[in-house]
């Protein structure tokens, strides 16, 4: 170490090029922070919107004929309890339909006996089995997997943002097919899609 | 130069060029695949940054259901403009509703562009119900404007830089020009004539002018190098001159010396034989102390003689005029020789002589003459300036590249040299010293006749020496020296023939009478010379050896009395009046009825080679040697009832061996080399018995054989054939029935050939081969 300390010392530039690359690095992740958190925050209005064009949107109500919104995590209860509540708060109905929001952990949404969800909204990135397990529940039930992450579309949520000039919904042409999840061709036409 | 010029121009516009199209394709790139995009999606920006908080306002609109206030928004959107084209931005705006209900607003905009597109979905904020959409055409003339004004900016860049090209291009020619006049006169400078390059222009780039600089400063060095040039060619031109002044003068020097040798030996000849004669005369009339006194003079003639013979040597050979006598010859035979000289001389400084040799050294071919001269020298010396000391003589063989040499090292004891001494040691008229020439005396010629003989020969005399220790002296030379390719032309430019028509115009004499009269009297000696007091020397000393003498004092008389008297022995001088020797010698020689007449050669010079050549019996130099002289005649005009022997033979040791053993048995001795001389021997004299070896070079013993059959006066002689073939019995057949004997050569052959010759002899029914031959022509005549 000390030998580097010299070593440092002796060459002012180099030390402060690694200082540079260093504060660069702080800067992108929060940046990045403030980035996905301001995804969340436009995926939050956008979302109801996008259940409330699923064509089946009805058949997927509950029993007590709610839509039942649920706001999965892995991790982070609390951030899906904070989601849940502002949709909850700012929606209380689509196409005049009661929403029931609900923060759900994913092992427990996955499991045999979870109450069916009209829609599922990620809350945080989910690893790549998690994602695939999710996807997969999404794909056999025939509803929406709405993940405001970058990348996610790709990987194959149902939707998710396309964010340029202005904010579009951003859908997987693949994964609509395979869910059997229609969307009113107004809105598909006036989104991004992913083929 | 308008290549260079061009070149260098060429370079720089395609240079200039290739940058030009290098950051036109750079900058097309970027705009193309950075700009354009980025303006693009500028402007696709701006329509949804449009379009998006519109959409609220119609959608709150909506969701009121006030239609009215949605075309007021509408109107307000079609307002707006772009200040910087004064154009409307929106091209029109159209709100779709899910009901079927079409809202369209539009700016009278007559554009060739496609407009940029922007929609946004209309929902209800209540219940998120899709209500329709918002639809917004964006102008899309600014973005047009934008590319085109690039474009024109990028085509003002291409002309801008066009014309700098060109620029630089005049710029360079202009750089150019001075180097162009300075090519152009360069091309047709005169280099003979003194020349500057014109004054620079003021106007010149500093590098161009230094460059004018530097030719002008070459310009300068050349001349100065033309003038030392001059001045060295002059120098040489004189150098040149004086080197062929001085060899002319050198040439002329020799020829002078040559003259003048010959004007010194023939009054010195008679000095020599008068007082020699007079020397012999006075010891029998009892006057010794005039004996004295004439040993004195005949010494002092000898002497000069000498010194005159060395000059005369240096001079032919400065004069080039010195030839090869090539021959073959026993080294120990050689050796023998020189020491028997010198051993007298050495024993009078009590100095001992030893002699390393290896016995079978064998044979050299060298100018024997030369190389006797010049071991001699050495040796003699080595005794001279040895005094009770002890002088060795080394002689042995040695390859050097693949070459022969033979080696003769003359070591003494004596006085030795300096290195000063060493230096000019071989330098003609250079003693070690003054004192030595009044010590020792000497003319010092000899070492650098002796050097120059050894050079002529292609070997070399070297020296080692320290003063006071004594001095090694070494002749190397090649064991068998080739023959020079240019003797015979040199012998040809030298000897001029005589004029046969002229010569022949004497009259042919009566031979049998010359011969009857001659019959009861001594035989006839023809001296020609031209020297009156040579004349009556010989005269005077072949009387007494009861000749008969006759005189002739120039080459004319001596051909007309050669005809009158037909003498049996013809004495003849090279350098005559009116004729040289040589065109006598040519002219009995190539007479059918004188051939037989042997010619002794009796002259100061020294030329046994082209004697030989041109038939001459014997060759004798002066001053004369009166008992060689005697000898020699003697030789050629046998007495009568001595019987002669003629042995023809190629090997020079077997000759000399036959005559010792003939000679010591009272035969008289002629020899011949091969056929060809052996025939001209027979003509001049028919011999009692022929000794004939079979192989000979020029003409064999066979070729011999059928010659002497051919002449019927010859058919008689005994012939001894010598041969070392083995011979099947027809060839020993055939040969028996041509010659008397055939003897195989061997160790004990010289003893057959004795006895052979004995029973030849006593057999031999001819009294005398010359009356033989009287006899024959009489009966011819007859």
């Amino acid at each position: 170490m000390q030998s580097e300390s010299l070593t440092l010392s002796r060459y002012p530039s180099k030390a402060l090029l690694l200082f540079g690359v260093a504060a660069l690095g702080c800067l992108h992740l929060v940046c990045g922070a403030d980035t996905i958190d301001q995804r969340v925050q436009i995926a939050l209005s956008l979302f109801p919107r996008i259940v409330a064009v699923d064509k089946r949107f009805q058949e997927k109500l509950t029993a007590d004929n709610k839509a039942r919104l649920v706001f999965v995590y892995e991790r982070d209860k609390s951030k899906a309890v904070d989601l849940a509540k502002t949709v909850g708060t700012t929606n209380r109905n689509i196409v005049n339909v009661a929403v029931d929001t609900v923060p759900v952990q994913l092992i427990d949404q996955l499991a045999e006996n979870a109450q069916a969800p009209t829609a599922i909204f990620i809350t945080e990135l989910l690893g790549e089995d998690d994602f695939k397990q999710l996807l997969l529940y999404g794909i056999n039930r025939g509803i929406i997997v709405f993940s405001p992450y970058s990348g996610d579309v790709e990987r194959g949520a149902t939707v998710g943002l396309a964010i340029t000039s202005r904010v579009f919904p951003y859908f997987n042409s693949g994964t609509l097919r395979a869910s059997g999840v229609e969307i009113n061709p107004m809105l598909l036409e006036m989104s991004k899609r992913y083929e | 130069m308008n290549k260079f010029y061009s070149h260098i121009t060429n370079k720089v516009t395609v240079f200039l060029v290739g940058i030009m199209v290098f950051v036109l394709a750079a900058v097309s790139m970027h705009w193309i695949l950075i700009m354009l995009p980025v303006i693009k999606d500028g402007e696709q920006t701006k329509a949804d940054l449009l379009v998006t908080p519109y959409t609220r306002l119609i959608e709150q609109s909506v969701n009121r259901n006030d239609l009215a206030q949605v075309e007021e928004i509408l109107n307000h959107l079609l307002l707006l403009r772009d200040s910087k084209l004064n154009q409307p931005m929106v091209v029109s705006i159209r709100v779709a509703l899910v009901g079927g209900a079409v809202i369209e607003k539009a700016n009278p905009v007559n554009s060739q562009y496609t407009p940029f597109i922007a929609e946004t979905p209309i929902f209800d904020s209540s219940t998120s119900v899709l209500l329709g959409k918002t639809n917004l055409e964006y102008n899309s003339e600014l973005y047009h404007h934008l590319i085109d004004d690039a474009e024109r900016r990028l085509y003002v860049a291409m002309v801008a830089v066009i014309l700098l090209i060109l620029v630089v291009q005049r710029k360079i020619s202009l750089l150019l020009k001075p180097l162009n006049a300075l090519a152009h006169y360069l091309e047709s400078v005169d280099l003979n004539k003194a020349a500057a390059v014109p004054h620079p222009r003021n106007k010149m780039a500093m590098e161009i002018t230094q460059v004018w600089q530097a030719v002008n400063q070459l310009f300068s060095r050349l001349q100065l190098r033309d003038e030392q040039l001059k001045l060295g060619h002059e120098a040489a031109q004189s150098a040149l001159k004086q080197k062929l002044d001085a060899e002319s003068a050198n040439m002329a020097k020799s020829q002078f010396l040559a003259n003048m040798s010959h004007e010194l030996r023939t009054p010195l000849n008679a000095i020599i034989g008068y007082s020699e004669i007079l020397r012999d005369e006075m010891a029998h009339d009892s006057h010794p102390h005039l004996t004295n006194d004439l040993n004195k003079i005949y010494t002092a003639g000898k002497n000069l003689l000498s010194l005159i013979n060395d000059v005369l040597d240096l001079s032919k050979i400065e004069a080039g005029k010195m030839q090869l006598f090539l021959e073959e010859v026993k080294v120990n035979l050689l050796i023998d020789e020189v020491l028997n000289i010198v051993k007298p001389l050495a024993e009078k400084n009590a100095n001992e002589i030893e002699l390393d040799i290896d016995a079978g050294i064998g044979t050299i071919k060298v100018d024997i003459m030369k190389l006797r001269q010049s071991l001699l020298n050495l040796l003699s010396n080595a005794v001279k300036f040895t005094t009770g000391g002890k002088i060795v003589l080394q002689v042995y063989r040695e390859i050097i590249s693949d070459e022969e040499w033979i080696k003769f090292v003359v070591k003494d004891t004596g006085i030795g040299l300096s290195e000063t001494q060493v230096e000019t040691l071989f330098d003609a008229f250079s003693q070690a010293d003054m004192s030595t020439t009044r010590r020792y005396g000497g003319t010092g010629l000899g070492l650098a006749i002796s050097q120059k003989f050894c050079r002529l020969m292609g070997g070399e005399i070297t020296v080692e020496s320290k003063l006071g220790k004594g001095s090694v002296f070494t002749i190397v030379l090649p064991a068998y020296i080739k023959e020079p390719a240019d003797t015979k032309a040199d012998q040809g430019s030298e000897v001029q023939f005589v004029d046969s028509n002229k010569l022949t115009r004497a009259r042919k004499p009566d031979i049998r009478k010359i011969r009857d009269e001659r019959r009861s009297k001594t035989s006839t000696v023809l001296v020609i010379d031209d020297d009156p007091m040579a004349c009556e020397l010989q005269q005077r000393h072949l009387s007494k050896q009861s000749y008969e003498v006759v005189c002739a004092s120039s080459g004319e008389e001596g051909i007309q009395k050669i005809n009158e008297i037909l003498p049996e022995v013809i004495l003849l001088d090279v350098m005559l009046t009116d004729m040289s020797g040589w065109q006598v010698l040519t002219y009995v020689k190539s007479q059918s009825h004188l051939v037989h007449i042997p010619v002794i050669m009796l002259t100061m010079i020294n030329d046994k080679h082209t004697a030989y050549s041109l038939g001459a019996t014997a060759y004798l130099t002066k001053p004369i040697d009166w008992d060689e002289l005697t000898l020699t005649v003697n030789k050629c005009v046998r007495k009568a009832g001595q019987e002669t022997v003629l042995v023809i033979d190629d090997d020079a040791d077997a000759r000399k061996l036959a005559r010792l053993i003939l000679e010591n048995d009272g035969y008289a001795v002629i020899e011949a080399e091969n056929g060809y001389l052996g025939l001209m021997r027979v003509a001049e004299r028919i011999p009692s018995i022929i000794l004939l070896d079979l192989v000979m070079p020029n003409m064999n013993g066979q070729e011999f054989l059928n010659e002497l059959e051919l002449n019927e006066s010859w058919q008689g002689i005994p012939v001894i054939a010598l041969t070392a073939m083995e011979l099947d019995e027809n060839e020993r057949r055939g040969l028996e029935k041509r010659v008397s004997i055939i003897i195989q050569k061997g160790i004990y052959s010289i003893d057959q050939v004795l006895g052979a010759v004995r029973r030849i002899s006593s057999k031999n029914q001819h009294p005398n081969t010359q009356n033989v031959k009287i006899a024959d022509d009489k009966s011819r005549d007859g």
